[in-house]
């Protein structure tokens, strides 16, 4: 191999150099593919676990499972009956509901993006997108099922098996079943939204005056510190001030930390606009009220965090303030 | 090419010989006496009796030989009361002099995902549940029950200690044993004092509780502070054997219970399963003699009927299914 090491391959270097930049360029104007994921423009590449590498076949039957009922109990209920994904994989409610119309502890959260997030659950106390599929199968008012049991099931029907076959060489196990829910919710990237037009597709007419002046006051009052990055969230978990007092005690659940107490993860807000209601408890309806909050500042308690401190804006600000965040809404998304 | 497998061949043979199977036999123990679901034991001078004991046993290391250590790495240990017998492995030791180990699973595997193991691992998905989905991780030590909360000598109100978190790992310093062997197999025999487990615990406060707490960390720490592990055995060969077979059926699951199963002989079991009206519906044979056995197959509502035999003796219980 010659070494770039002596005057005469200096045309050489340069040369590389500039083939590796038109590449740059030729790959950086395009949507980059990474993992069989379409990776919008601006977004950077997530992390897949090497035991779960990301393949089609798994996808497919990840798809699958996602829409399927027997994984509960009395096979009533999905995944996709609280992650919908007309609302931007959530339900609407205030709560989920379980099978027998069982009350859920929480509001549903998105998926949105899903990939990027390095905890997950409400409260940030779940470590793996693999792990968190177990938690709903096992939980009593959600699916009030057992993974070993939601694998028998499968073994029974003959699509699944083979489908299993093609995507882990396995049949149905607690595995296959956590693997290939985890790569399907991998694929649910957003990043075509009007906001994501104008900011990262440089199309200079995709927002109007107004949601442009709400993207200026997003940023003045420094929402941004926690909705932050091309995700709109810095993935804290963090007492945004919602009470005084908690009846869900958030991340302290796990942690039995006091300063953990009504804790909870900063959603992403692409495609807030159709996942109302809002809060880990869905206690608040619209955005309009969400501003609200922040413009009191939230109830004061020991734990609230302190850029949460109260904003000046006018009604006209946070109408402009709405129409931004709307601007986060990807149709192409929902239609999924 | 053939002077290559000889030599691997003999090689092989080398490595294999002198190999012996190790197991571990715990001794649960009550106050003194064998271990027995739903049998009284007292703790803190109240009466309270077990439905459901389980543990892990990671970082396990045997010192052997005169001093040597070998650490068993990736051996974990899911004990329960009513099981005895824990397999090992097969390693070149000839005398075993102690044995050290961790209650509950070490930091790297309690990150990990249940669902990576295979089904009969101790860390694959377990019937009951031994990781909490929620946050992940192992619960370290589960003990279950019923507690005497108004004095009159019979337990009545349940109690669930279920604890999970890194900071539970509690170190058991080396047990120096006295093993015995047979055949290739050298048995390292421990006593695990159940009762010790809830020393200094307020079980009827503590009611249910599954997570970090204090208590649950009180818990783990009675095992080395109550010295809950000590060497020995509790022999069980009294003169009816047939007494010391039984079933426990635990509906911790909503579905269908699981049945925690001993045989005194180590015969190997059939297990069969039967609708009310005498249709046999599941069949299992060359079961372990002590187990736990969860029924893989969807029920309807109804009432059913459990047979376990080892040839010898045989146990029937009825049990019922709640869609």
């Amino acid at each position: 191999m010659e070494k770039i090491k002596s005057p005469k391959n200096i045309p050489l270097l340069s040369k590389t150099l500039l083939i590796s930049l038109a590449l740059f360029i030729a790959l950086t104007s395009l949507n980059l593919k990474v993992n069989l994921i379409e990776i919008p423009f601006g977004f950077p590449e997530f992390i897949v676990p090497k035991d779960n590498p990301l393949t089609e076949a798994k996808i497919e039957l990840g798809k699958k499972l996602f829409f399927e009922k027997l994984l509960s109990r009395d096979s009533s209920i999905s995944c996709a009956s609280c992650h919908n994904p007309k609302y931007a994989f959530t339900d609407g409610l205030v709560k989920a509901k379980g099978i027998k119309d069982r009350e859920v502890t929480r509001n549903t959260p998105t998926l949105t993006n899903i990939a990027y997030n390095t905890s997950f659950l409400r409260d940030g106390v779940n470590p793996s997108l693999e792990a968190q599929v177990i938690v709903p199968i096992h939980e009593k008012n959600e699916f009030d099922f057992h993974i070993l049991l939601a694998a028998e099931r499968l073994k029974k029907k003959k699509e699944y098996v083979d489908l299993s076959l093609a995507a882990f060489g396995e049949v149905p196990n607690p595995k296959v079943i956590s693997n290939a829910i985890a790569s399907y919710e991998r694929t649910l990237i957003s990043g075509n939204s009007r906001y994501d037009q104008f900011t990262f597709q440089k199309d200079s007419t995709a927002l109007s005056n107004n949601e442009l002046r709400g993207m200026h006051l997003f940023n003045k009052h420094n929402c941004v510190s926690c909705h932050s990055g091309f995700n709109f969230s810095n993935g804290e978990v963090v007492n945004n001030g919602l009470y005084k007092d908690y009846t869900d005690i958030g991340k302290m659940r796990v942690t039995l930390d006091p300063k953990d107490k009504g804790s909870f993860k900063v959603p992403t807000l692409r495609n807030v606009a159709i996942t109302a209601p809002y809060m880990h408890d869905g206690s608040i309806k619209s955005l309009e009220a969400v501003i609200d909050h922040y413009i009191r500042g939230g109830y004061d308690n020991p734990n609230k965090d302190k850029r949460i401190n109260g904003i000046k804006l006018s009604e006209n600000d946070k109408q402009d303030l709405v129409a931004f965040l709307k601007c986060l809404t990807d149709s192409s998304f929902i239609v999924r | 090419m053939k002077k290559i497998i000889i030599a691997l061949t003999l090689l092989f043979s080398f490595n294999l010989h002198g190999q012996k199977e190790i197991v571990l036999r715990i001794s649960h123990a009550l106050n003194g006496n064998a271990f027995a679901y739903n049998q009284n034991f007292t703790i803190n001078g109240v009466t309270n009796y077990f439905t459901r004991l389980q543990y892990y046993l990671s970082g396990i290391s045997v010192h052997h030989d005169g001093g040597q250590i070998t650490p068993l790495n990736n051996v974990y240990v899911l004990a329960s009361g009513h099981i005895k017998s824990y397999y090992l492995g097969n390693y070149a030791f000839n005398q075993v002099e102690s044995i050290s180990f961790d209650l509950g699973v070490d930091q790297a595997a309690n990150a990990g995902n249940t669902v990576n193991y295979p089904s009969h691992h101790p860390l694959g998905p377990q019937s009951p549940p031994m990781d909490w989905g929620w946050p992940s991780g192992y619960f370290f030590v589960v003990s279950n029950g019923f507690t005497d909360s108004n004095n009159d000598g019979n337990p009545n109100a349940s109690f669930s200690l279920q604890a999970l978190g890194n900071q539970m790992l509690t170190s058991i310093d080396p047990i120096i044993v006295t093993p015995s062997t047979s055949n290739d197999t050298i048995f390292i025999d421990l006593v695990a004092n159940a009762d010790k487990f809830l020393h200094g615990l307020d079980l009827d406060a503590i009611g249910v509780d599954h997570s970090s707490s204090p208590s649950n960390l009180a818990m783990c720490n009675n095992a080395i502070n109550m010295n809950v592990f000590e060497a020995g055995f509790i022999n069980t060969s009294i003169e009816n054997e047939a007494s010391m077979n039984f079933v426990h059926v635990d509906y911790t699951l909503p579905f269908a219970p699981t049945f925690n199963y001993h045989f005194n002989s180590t015969n190997q079991i059939n297990l069969d399963i039967y609708g009310i009206d005498g249709k046999h519906i599941i069949h299992q044979s060359n079961l372990p003699h002590e187990g736990s056995y969860f029924p893989l197959k969807e029920f309807s509502s109804g009432i059913y009927i459990l047979s376990l035999s080892n040839g010898k003796d045989k146990i029937t219980k009825k049990y019922t299914v709640t869609q």
